[in-house]
């Protein structure tokens, strides 16, 4: 891809412009992300990889600002971008309202000296985006049940538990991330992550077990490798894989993740399981 | 695809581990197929080739990762399919297995097959693999009374006496 950057024109490409790196369009998510920015006044040069198209990745140079997602596969194209032709990059996420919200914010901060306008955008669609999903996730928050703990894979999802109000006990990265510079993703993890919540680099399925169980979690994100696990440990599973068909980035993202949430933690069913009948018992 | 015939054999009876020798994507691939599939928690072990173990050689990921397996999961029997990589540099795994020492104490079998997804589909590495499991633990003598009855590579072995 780094071959390709470089080789088409830029013409027609304005100074309040971005890349956005590392979303995958699951769900139509980019489609989403791109809607925000672009009702921001903000140019979306080129989406890589999720809905890319070659001819925007040849004129990706002519973008102002790259804003990388998934920084374990952008940041192969991010740091050239940067060091060989000057186009810095902000690490953004576009998980949780939160998160969604500041990703906005930095943008516009970013163009603010280039273009005042842009910093009207971010207020009004961030107050469009609660405002109009908020009673409907404050819905689901208040029916979901009981105290909540959350293990996770991918330290991006971090953003999304603020809403249906879950307490993340635990956060792992599976199989992204490239060898060199360990220490520096360590210390962006435990930014992210809050004090108190426990960190695991790649969990395996034995110590995902042992780790749902002395958590004593009620719900746990993965992919589809782990949804057996959790269910046959009584535990809520919400899918996070690749091929889910809910979006679960942006504001529309958060909606959905909170009716997912209530939908596994108050299933009915796991009044079936022992853990289930225990925790029922506490909560009376 | 072969391997995935063979692995399927292996992880789905208590007891047992699966193991894959080659990189992780070849594992994690196949078990995702198969617990989609079965939607049961499917484990495969795997020795995690890298570039450099395609140079030089698997032996000690297999070693560390039979260590591992054994420790953690404390099966009697493990069973080893291979992928393209050590297939194409001419892994002698058979080899590799002889030498091998466990650390712990406990006794576990090893069964190896050879699996490389260019030769052959999942149905006919399930086959290699019972074959394999045949030739490899069989010890001869007078016959017992029960049966195993391997009826297809979707389909767990059945016994009966």
């Amino acid at each position: 891809m780094l071959k390709l950057v470089g080789t088409g024109y830029t013409q027609g490409i304005g100074p309040v412009s971005v890349n956005i790196l590392g979303d995958f369009n699951i769900a139509g998510e980019v489609w989403i992300i791109r809607d925000y920015f672009e009702k921001m006044g903000v140019q979306v040069v080129a989406t890589i990889t999720g809905d890319g198209r070659v001819d925007d990745i040849r004129r990706a140079h002519g973008a102002a600002l790259n804003l990388v997602q998934c920084s374990g596969s952008m940041m192969h194209l991010a740091t050239p971008a940067s060091e060989e032709r000057g186009i810095p990059f902000k690490r953004v996420s576009y998980f949780g309202i939160e998160d969604m919200a500041q990703a906005l914010y930095d943008a516009a901060g970013f163009f603010a000296e280039r273009s005042p306008a842009s910093w009207t955008g971010p207020p009004a669609l961030v107050r469009r985006g609660t405002l109009h999903h908020h009673a409907q996730i404050d819905r689901y928050r208040r029916k979901t049940p009981g105290p909540q703990g959350c293990g996770v894979r991918g330290r991006r999802l971090q953003g999304l538990f603020a809403g249906p109000g879950v307490t993340p006990v635990g956060n792992g990265h599976g199989d992204g991330g490239f060898a060199d510079r360990p220490a520096r993703r360590l210390r962006r993890t435990a930014q992210l992550v809050r004090r108190g919540d426990h960190h695991r680099r790649r969990l395996h399925p034995l110590e995902l077990s042992s780790f749902l169980q002395e958590k004593q979690v009620d719900l746990f994100i993965g992919g589809v490798k782990e949804r057996p696990i959790a269910y046959k440990l009584g535990v809520g599973f919400c899918d996070h894989n690749h091929e889910r068909k809910e979006p679960l980035a942006g504001f529309t993202g958060m909606l959905n993740f909170a009716r997912e949430v209530y939908n596994t933690v108050a299933s009915p069913v796991w009044k079936l399981t022992p853990r289930g009948r225990k925790r029922e018992l506490s909560w009376s | 695809m072969r391997a995935s015939g063979g692995l399927s054999r292996a992880a789905r009876r208590s007891g047992r581990g699966a193991f894959l020798h080659g990189s992780q994507g070849c594992a994690t691939y196949i078990r995702r197929y198969l617990i989609s599939h079965f939607r049961e928690p499917v484990d495969i072990a795997v020795s995690g080739f890298s570039e450099a173990t395609t140079i030089f050689g698997g032996g000690d990921n297999l070693r560390n990762g039979l260590n591992n397996v054994a420790r953690q999961y404390h099966p009697e029997l493990i069973g080893i399919a291979t992928t393209c990589l050590p297939e194409t540099i001419g892994e002698d795994v058979g080899f590799l297995l002889s030498e091998f020492h466990p650390e712990g104490n406990a006794p576990f079998r090893l069964v190896h097959v050879s699996t490389p997804s260019y030769r052959g589909t999942h149905v006919d590495g399930f086959h290699a693999t019972v074959l394999a499991l045949v030739e490899q633990l069989v010890e001869g003598g007078t016959a017992g009374e029960g049966i195993t009855y391997s009826p297809a590579w979707c389909h767990p072995p059945i016994s009966a006496t």
